[in-house]
């Protein structure tokens, strides 16, 4: 049954009259991508040559308010200076044929926030969030009688949609890797010096990238140390794609959530469901040793998004479980923190 | 695909839905200078990052997002000049109800003005508006059946996937 409210509504939007200069307007606007982008080919020193004299930047904008079309041309001409300010884009649209003063003073209200405008239209827009690669990496290789360790040390970079890289993010994400890997790479060392040569020891660091959806960029260690027994230890950096800043377990929910309870709640119920169904399994929950039973997950457990867009919180070897489960996995039913997630991270 | 192939997919794609997002402006800034600003900064937008679309089947998804963005942009960006024009009829909370034009959308959220917009006006499946708001099925299922209560719209059960 069709509401007879909403098809008249939909009849006055279907009615909503078209401006016979939408057309022009449109094509205005695809044409001056396009001249701007085949400008963006030309080499850097040859678009420099063809830049006017520097003229007053918000002189210009009022002009571009008052003269619509004539502006417009003399624009075109000047496409090579506008590269350097392109994310002032919505600056040079306020044309209005009426009103010119008004549109004036519009043009520079709204050049103090364009910028904004420009990042804040393009924190939405998936396909258009920053950029992570791993740009080249590094091996450490040593191997002494029976010890011996291969740790390969991603180097990593975070760039905005303009393919400008975003230092700060890219060195705090490469000191951080750094400053994990030195470290393994340390005890090594000592551990081979302490041991004389007589010790055995194997050290393995391997990344991958787990996740590079559009919101997040996530990158994993798995680091295996084998002595007499072994040790299975997982490390994970994320790198949020729309602010391109890095984020730990709680940059996922929102301020003040409890999702500490929420998670843990429903790890406990998962482990006991585990247990019943493999009694080879043995969390610690409800043990004879209370002290070490699993309470709750920390602030900045461990954590991955997986391919269905569910959190999935991680434990190293031995933080659960006796050593022989290895590190443990278990994903999150997004319903259980749903209220608490920030936007677009997680689907259910 | 390459990458010449994407930018003219998204110039026609453009040329084939400019008048629909159009109508999507106007429905957020109700005037037409505003609306045609809007359109032309977001096919501005769109040519200028065309080369960022990694898929050909993102390309209206993404053209629809991009003009509401900057709709929704536009508007919080001028409220504080707009605040005049604003003050509309003082009335009773009943002042919408004999009033069946796109002006009665305005008791929605920008959000919800979008989903109507685009699920009832714009016949797009949920599928599609769930993608363009980039926000899960239920979710936009819960946003229209909101929407419809602030409209006092009444489906009987089943039409939300009513065709107009």
């Amino acid at each position: 049954m069709k509401d007879k409210r909403l098809e008249n509504m939909r009849r006055d939007y279907k009615e909503i009259r078209i401006p016979a200069e939408l057309r022009g307007r449109v094509e205005a606007a695809m044409e001056r991508a396009k001249t701007e982008l085949a400008k963006e080919q030309i080499p850097e020193k040859l678009s420099q040559k063809r830049e006017s004299p520097a003229t007053d930047w918000e002189k210009e904008t009022e002009a571009a308010g008052v003269f619509s079309k004539g502006t417009e041309r003399r624009e075109g001409m000047k496409a090579g200076k506008r590269e350097s300010r392109k994310r002032s884009g919505f600056v040079v649209w306020a044309t209005r044929i009426g009103g010119a003063a008004a549109a004036a003073m519009l043009a520079i209200t709204v050049l103090a926030n364009s910028s904004a405008t420009v990042a804040y239209a393009m924190e939405d827009i998936p396909i258009l969030g920053n950029i992570v690669k791993i740009v080249t990496f590094r091996h450490y290789e040593s191997q002494d009688n029976s010890m011996q360790a291969n740790i390969k040390v991603p180097e990593i970079q975070v760039e905005n949609p303009e393919g400008q890289v975003l230092e700060e993010t890219t060195e705090e994400l490469n000191r951080r890797i750094a400053e994990y890997t030195d470290a393994i790479i340390a005890q090594y060392e000592a551990d081979v010096e302490a041991a004389d040569g007589e010790g055995h020891q194997s050290v393995d660091l391997d990344y991958h990238v787990i996740t590079d959806n559009d919101k997040l960029f996530s990158i994993r260690f798995d680091q295996l140390l084998v002595m007499a027994s072994g040790a299975q230890l997982v490390k994970i950096y994320h790198v949020d794609k729309t602010t391109g800043e890095m984020i730990d377990l709680d940059g996922l929910f929102q301020e003040g959530a409890d999702y500490v309870t929420a998670i843990s709640e429903n790890i406990k119920i998962q482990m006991k469901e585990r247990m019943e169904e493999d009694e080879m399994l043995a969390y610690w929950l409800d043990s004879d040793m209370p002290e070490w039973d699993f309470k709750e997950i920390r602030r900045d457990a461990t954590f991955y998004v997986n391919e269905a867009n569910h959190l999935v919180i991680v434990f190293d070897e031995y933080e659960v479980g006796p050593g022989y489960m290895g590190s443990q996995e278990f994903e999150i039913p997004t319903d259980v923190v749903k209220d608490m997630v920030k936007e677009g991270y997680l689907e259910s | 695909m390459k990458q010449e192939a994407i930018q003219k997919r998204v110039e026609e794609q453009i040329l084939d839905s400019y008048e629909a997002l159009y109508r999507l402006a106007f429905t957020y800034v109700h005037q037409e200078e505003d609306a045609l600003d809007i359109v032309q900064e977001s096919v501005y937008r769109a040519m200028k990052s065309a080369g960022q679309v990694k898929e050909e089947r993102y390309i209206r998804t993404w053209l629809w997002r991009i003009t509401m963005n900057t709709a929704i942009d536009f508007i919080r960006k001028n409220r504080r000049e707009t605040v005049v024009e604003e003050i509309r009829e003082t009335g009773t909370q009943d002042q919408y109800q004999d009033f069946d034009t796109v002006e009665a959308l305005e008791v929605l959220s920008e959000k919800e003005k979008a989903v109507v917009v685009l699920r009832f006006f714009e016949d797009r499946q949920i599928q599609e508006v769930a993608e363009i708001l980039n926000e899960n099925i239920n979710t936009v299922k819960t946003i229209l059946y909101r929407s419809l209560r602030k409209l006092k719209v009444e489906l009987t059960k089943g039409d939300l996937s009513y065709e107009g």
